[in-house]
């Protein structure tokens, strides 16, 4: 039974996992708090939806595409809302403002297209559950697992190895010394987003096998932020490991009789303010202080 | 190969640069000096294309310079920034690998080597994080770094600064050599001395004006300098020999 939830646990938190990731790499390299990600899964997760029900798509295809899909949006986001904040040298606090514009601008664009009716996926499997050694697993929940720990390895494996990810590491510490190496920082900005999207992309498409859809389920972007902080923000493994986190508490506390799935949240919040008052720099973070 | 006509620079309300003059020939070694304020690094930045110009006009090799500051480099100018400024949390390989950033994969390896045979100790902390090396060894790394790059131009600021005297020296040794890689210098140096007694020609930067040039022992011998930047009590032949190193 506690192997059970634990499971289940870590399962929700691969996919909070992928959203805190993407939340982390912007504040990374722009430092501060991108809620216009939220806009990016609702859409995805509609665009997800579209790809898989229109095209009649497998799985496995309908993550990728619309991988690039939240890829290419979430470089429209920064063409549009982002870049020429910073051509201007703009405070911090405007980036935030703007990102949340756009959150809200992509969220109420699905409401007028797709109305607040609710969709959900089609069936992508025969069967939707299995059990190993003794474990019950729905099958959407094991390949977000393996789809999570795909991605994540791909994208450590970008930020730690290639010369894309020495960039972007770089400009999250000094952007106009960056400039000063010869690189182009918006192309490098640009290709961030891109990979930011891609994430929320996959992110998208498992909100929507989990949920059904509805306009306002990029607000579980929410989730994704809590996981960063908790990791310390900026910080990709202890935002891994606060989603990992998170993702167990909700299980636990959910399974706990007298808070159940209505109080959870506020539990979760409790402990969250818990903890960043005895650890305030997350899990394993060093003490970044958003500039807003 | 260089040149700077009527510049004038400033952030938001304060006038940084004034209406200055400046030009660097090919293969030379050019200084700047002048007090803290004086908008030595603010020349740099503009030129680097970091900091937009006002008024006035800077070509390189007879054209009009790029403004863009990755562009800029590309061409063949790259600036090593006060302060080093290089990625404490990265390797020094992965300093590196910034400095080439637009090279091919191929010429980018070879020319790591090159930096690695030309300071072993960097090989030694090839993936050492750079923040926690010494501040002499940060200095060489950031001078690898400009160099890795390819480049026709070097702006150095203020190379020297916060290092011991016989860092200081290794530094000064380093432009001589960079000068005979047929590397131009422009060097921003508060050791106004050792600067003068290297260089070919400088400048004395003020409140962003430009309020003496010469060339190097000229300035070494002139009287107002010698109050202002190198201390009084010394005479300018007597130095001349003392920085005999510097001049290798
Ligand atoms: N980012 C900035 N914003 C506003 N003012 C600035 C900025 N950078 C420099 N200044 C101002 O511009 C003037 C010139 O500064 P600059 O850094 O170019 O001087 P410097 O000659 O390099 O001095 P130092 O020897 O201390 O490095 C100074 O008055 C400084 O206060
Ligand atoms: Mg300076």
């Amino acid at each position: 039974m506690l192997i059970q939830q634990l499971l289940n646990g870590i399962s929700l938190g691969a996919v909070y996992a992928i959203i805190a990731v993407g939340f982390a790499l912007v504040f990374n390299i722009l430092k501060f708090s991108n809620f216009s990600h939220g806009g990016v899964l609702t859409v995805t997760a509609y665009a997800g939806f579209l790809i898989s029900s229109k095209l009649n798509l497998g799985f496995v295809p309908t993550i990728l595409l619309t991988a690039v899909a939240g890829g290419l949006i979430a470089m429209g986001i920064e063409r549009v809302a982002f870049r020429r904040l910073r051509k201007k040298g703009s405070p911090i606090i405007l980036y935030f403002v703007s990102s949340i514009t756009m959150g809200m601008l992509l969220e109420n664009l699905i409401t007028v297209f797709f109305s607040s009716n609710f969709y959900s996926y089609p069936k992508f499997f025969e069967k939707s559950s299995f059990t190993i050694f003794g474990l019950n697993m729905a099958v959407t929940d094991a390949l977000m697992l393996i789809i999570s720990i795909v991605s994540l390895t791909i994208l450590m494996v970008v930020i730690y190895k290639t010369r894309l990810g020495i960039a972007i590491r770089a400009l999250s510490m000094d952007t106009n010394t960056t400039s000063l190496m010869g690189i182009n920082v918006n192309a490098v900005i640009a290709a961030t987003f891109f990979v930011v999207g891609c994430l929320g992309g996959i992110a998208g498409v498992f909100l929507g096998l989990n949920y059904t859809l509805y306009p306002q389920l990029g607000q579980l972007i929410v989730k994704g932020f809590i996981a960063s902080v908790l990791g310390g923000l900026g910080n990709l493994f202890g935002a891994v490991l606060g989603a990992i986190l998170l993702g167990v508490l909700e299980v636990t506390l959910t399974n706990i009789p007298f808070i159940g799935a209505g109080l959870s949240p506020v539990v979760i919040f409790v402990i969250m303010l818990i903890f960043l008052i005895l650890r305030p720099q997350g899990i394993a973070g060093k003490i970044v202080h958003e500039k807003a | 190969m260089l040149k700077i006509s009527n510049l004038s620079a400033s952030y938001d309300h304060i006038d940084a640069l004034h209406n200055v003059n400046i030009e660097v020939a090919e293969g030379s070694i050019v200084s700047i000096i002048g007090s803290n304020g004086a908008g030595k690094t603010t020349l740099l930045n503009t030129i680097s294309g970091l900091v937009p110009a006002k008024e006035g006009a800077i070509t390189y090799k007879g054209v009009p310079l790029e403004k863009i500051a990755h562009i800029i480099v590309q061409k063949g100018i790259v600036q090593v920034p006060e302060g080093r400024k290089i990625f404490a949390g990265l390797s020094v390989r992965e300093n590196l690998i910034l400095g080439g950033f637009h090279l091919g994969k191929h010429e980018r390896r070879v020319k790591i080597e090159e930096m690695f045979k030309r300071f072993p100790r960097l090989k030694e902390r090839e993936s050492q994080q750079a923040g926690t090396m010494s501040g002499g060894e940060q200095q060489m790394l950031a001078i690898c770094r400009g160099l890795m790059s390819n480049p026709k131009l070097i702006l150095l600021d203020e190379p020297s600064l916060g290092l011991a005297p016989v860092l200081v020296s290794d530094v000064f040794k380093q432009i001589a050599e960079i000068r005979r890689m047929g590397i131009t210098v422009l060097l921003v140096e508060q050791n106004a001395r050792k600067a003068l007694s290297m260089c070919d020609y400088a400048y004395v930067l003020e409140n962003g004006r430009v309020i003496l040039q010469g060339r190097g022992e000229e300035l070494l011998c002139n009287e107002a300098i010698s109050k202002a930047y190198l201390g009084e009590s010394q005479g300018c032949k007597e130095d001349a020999g003392a920085d005999d190193e510097g001049k290798l």
